[in-house]
């Protein structure tokens, strides 16, 4: 299998604080098409700032990270803004959706930046929200929604670029426990269906449960790496 | 999406695009009364006597004494007539004079004109009171309004005039009065004595001389290059081209000054305005930073979103403009044709000035070019802070909210 993200030796330090911080430290880790992997680890490990870096939010101190064979620690911001265009799907703990927009808007705003047609956008935003168990709920303001279906549209938003992966920081963390079983299963069917790689981070045992692995991070460090 | 969101935050973008209606509706309305009125005030000035452009012997306009007199033959007038845009020259005699009527007795302006020429231009023929306007052959005067009634003359009665002479001649005579004619500077109104050319000459002892030749032009825009013109056709003369704003320097001035201070004003009130704008910018940007990290954070060019904000602030800009000149233009429009006749003390005061006391609109279309031009560009400064907010954009930052 292909390597879609291959870190090596990266480090992150923090300086505009008083004490500068090792968020993370000589960090070595690659992941394969079509994987299912949780980012675990006690507060503070490094877990946000490790998918940052890869989300090419932020910049690394030094080290590389490469994705699909390319160096991107060395991008402009406008070159990582296409980057995560066209190849990053992004969740987020707090949703994030675009508060003016519908959920089939919200969907269909990725593919707009990506000049796709009206009839392509249309057609896969539907099919996502569907997928997602909101098809009652496409024409609806995030506004509007629980948080478990802001989430979901958010995961279609996620995936309707066909990213190679996708990134979700603590995605279930305001959740509660029938909607993050109910998120857990979308994710799974959806990485399972479209073979798009789920790294997610998360301090939840029972989302730790669905992972296919995990990677458990101690002060910007990888302690353990599983796979299950 | 900017349309979007602008209904977001309908209230606001309402009272922004509200506050740049009524900045608009006023600063229009303003300015076409101000040169509406300058219009008026430089045609009962200007176009209804002394004309846009004149020639004058330079001792003349310096000295203004009689003896200063220039020929006015048809060379010079085939010079001045085939200048571009120029519709005819306009030979005058002036000279101050003492007119009696046994009761009473005012110092007067005598001036000799070639009526039906002259007339093309000052349209003086239709202020006629009383009687009827002049020949070129009369040997009958013309009376102002007011000073007809200052002598307590009407037409058929007759005036003495008494005056200087050409070279210290004297001169003195009686003239019928043909007719009462209304003359719109109020201070001309006042001491305005009208006869034919010849007969002035005769009268005045001045065979042949003319004190001035004002030029009857096309459009008062042709001023500029008529004075030109015949400046350069004239150079090697004794004789000195002047325009309205040479001759009339407190008119020129006091207009100046006026459209200063209402310039001024419509400074303050935009100042005001786009202090406003400004605030509903700040509001839009900051309230929406951690959206803005999203949509950076998903794949959005922050040029896009610059222009997003371009788009919504244009559509704010136009729509106070848009609706600001729909409400302005059919007031000017019904002004433009039922201009404000003022009464009473305020028309006291204007008439002290030497004004007609009338408020006149403009409709020239440069009233909006400016206003529009003024409103977007304020618009575009406002624009700076997004854009710099924008640049300086920290996703993560503005994730976290
Ligand atoms: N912008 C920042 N400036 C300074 N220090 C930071 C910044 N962001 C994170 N850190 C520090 O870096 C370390 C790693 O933080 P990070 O947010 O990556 O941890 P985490 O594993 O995501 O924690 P949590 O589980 O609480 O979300 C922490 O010590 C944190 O205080
Ligand atoms: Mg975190």
């Amino acid at each position: 299998m292909s390597k879609v993200i291959e870190i090596n030796k990266l480090n992150k330090i923090y300086t505009e604080t008083a004490v500068p911080v090792h968020a993370v430290n000589d960090l070595s880790l690659s992941f394969e098409q079509g994987e299912f992997a949780a980012i675990v680890g006690p507060s503070g490990c490094g877990k946000t700032t490790l998918l940052n870096l890869i989300g090419g939010l932020d910049k690394p101190t030094d080290g590389k990270i490469w994705i699909d064979g390319t160096d991107i620690t060395t991008f402009s911001i406008g070159q990582l803004t296409d980057l995560r265009l066209w190849n990053i799907g992004f969740v987020f703990q707090a949703y994030n959706l675009i508060p003016v927009l519908t959920a089939r808007e919200n969907v269909e705003f990725i593919m707009e930046l990506q000049h796709k047609s009206k009839a392509e956008r249309r057609a896969r935003a539907e099919e996502l929200l569907v997928a997602v168990g909101l098809a009652d709920r496409m024409d609806v303001r995030p506004s509007r929604m629980s948080g478990g279906q802001q989430q979901r549209v958010a995961v279609a938003r996620a995936l309707a670029s066909k990213p190679k992966f996708i990134l979700a920081d603590e995605p279930t963390a305001n959740l509660d426990s029938s909607s993050t079983e109910t998120l857990l299963n979308i994710m799974e069917e959806l990485n399972g269906k479209e073979g798009t790689t789920f790294i997610f981070s998360t301090h939840d045992s029972r989302v730790m449960k669905k992972a296919r692995r995990i990677i458990t991070l101690e002060d910007g460090k990888v302690l353990t790496d599983n796979i299950i | 999406m900017a349309w979007r969101n602008l209904w977001r935050n309908k209230k606001r973008t309402l009272i922004t695009a509200a506050s740049l209606y009524f900045a608009v509706v006023f600063a229009i309305i303003m300015r076409s009364m101000q040169l509406g009125t300058y219009d008026i005030m430089i045609d009962g000035a200007v176009k209804s006597y002394s004309g846009y452009i004149q020639v004058q012997d330079s001792l003349y306009f310096e000295e203004k004494s009689f003896d200063d007199l220039m020929v006015y033959d048809s060379t010079l007038d085939s010079i001045i007539s085939t200048v571009p845009n120029v519709i005819s020259a306009l030979p005058r005699l002036e000279t101050f004079s003492l007119a009696s009527t046994g009761k009473k007795t005012k110092g007067v302006i005598v001036q000799g004109i070639r009526p039906e020429s002259d007339d093309l231009m000052t349209g003086m023929s239709r202020h006629l009171q009383a009687g009827e306007f002049i020949n070129s052959d009369d040997r009958s005067i013309l009376v102002s309004n007011r000073l007809a009634s200052y002598l307590r003359v009407s037409v058929g009665d007759t005036v003495v005039l008494i005056s200087q002479g050409y070279q210290g001649a004297t001169a003195a005579d009686q003239f019928p009065i043909k007719g009462i004619v209304k003359i719109p500077s109020p201070l001309l109104d006042n001491k305005l004595i009208v006869m034919p050319l010849a007969l002035a000459q005769e009268f005045t002892n001045a065979y042949d001389l003319v004190t001035s030749v004002a030029v009857n032009i096309q459009e008062k825009q042709n001023m500029e290059s008529v004075w030109g013109d015949v400046s350069e056709k004239l150079k090697d003369t004794h004789l000195q081209v002047l325009r309205w704003t040479d001759m009339d320097k407190a008119l020129k001035q006091q207009i100046e000054s006026d459209d200063a201070s209402g310039v001024i004003m419509l400074a303050i009130l935009y100042m005001v305005i786009f202090f406003g704008i400004l605030g509903t910018i700040i509001m839009m940007t900051s309230e929406r930073l951690r959206e803005f990290g999203v949509m950076a954070a998903v794949g959005m060019h922050r040029s896009r979103m610059a222009i997003m904000m371009f788009l919504e602030t244009v559509f704010i800009g136009l729509l106070g403009l848009i609706a600001g000149s729909i409400t302005a233009i059919p007031i000017i429009a019904y002004y433009l044709d039922h201009p404000i006749r003022l009464g009473g003390d305020m028309a006291e005061a204007y008439e002290i000035y030497g004004v007609e006391p009338v408020m006149a609109f403009s409709a020239d279309p440069m009233i909006f070019v400016n206003q529009f031009i003024t409103v977007l560009v304020l618009m575009l400064i406002t624009l700076i802070y997004p854009v710099l907010k924008l640049a300086k954009l920290n996703i993560i930052n503005a994730l976290r909210g």
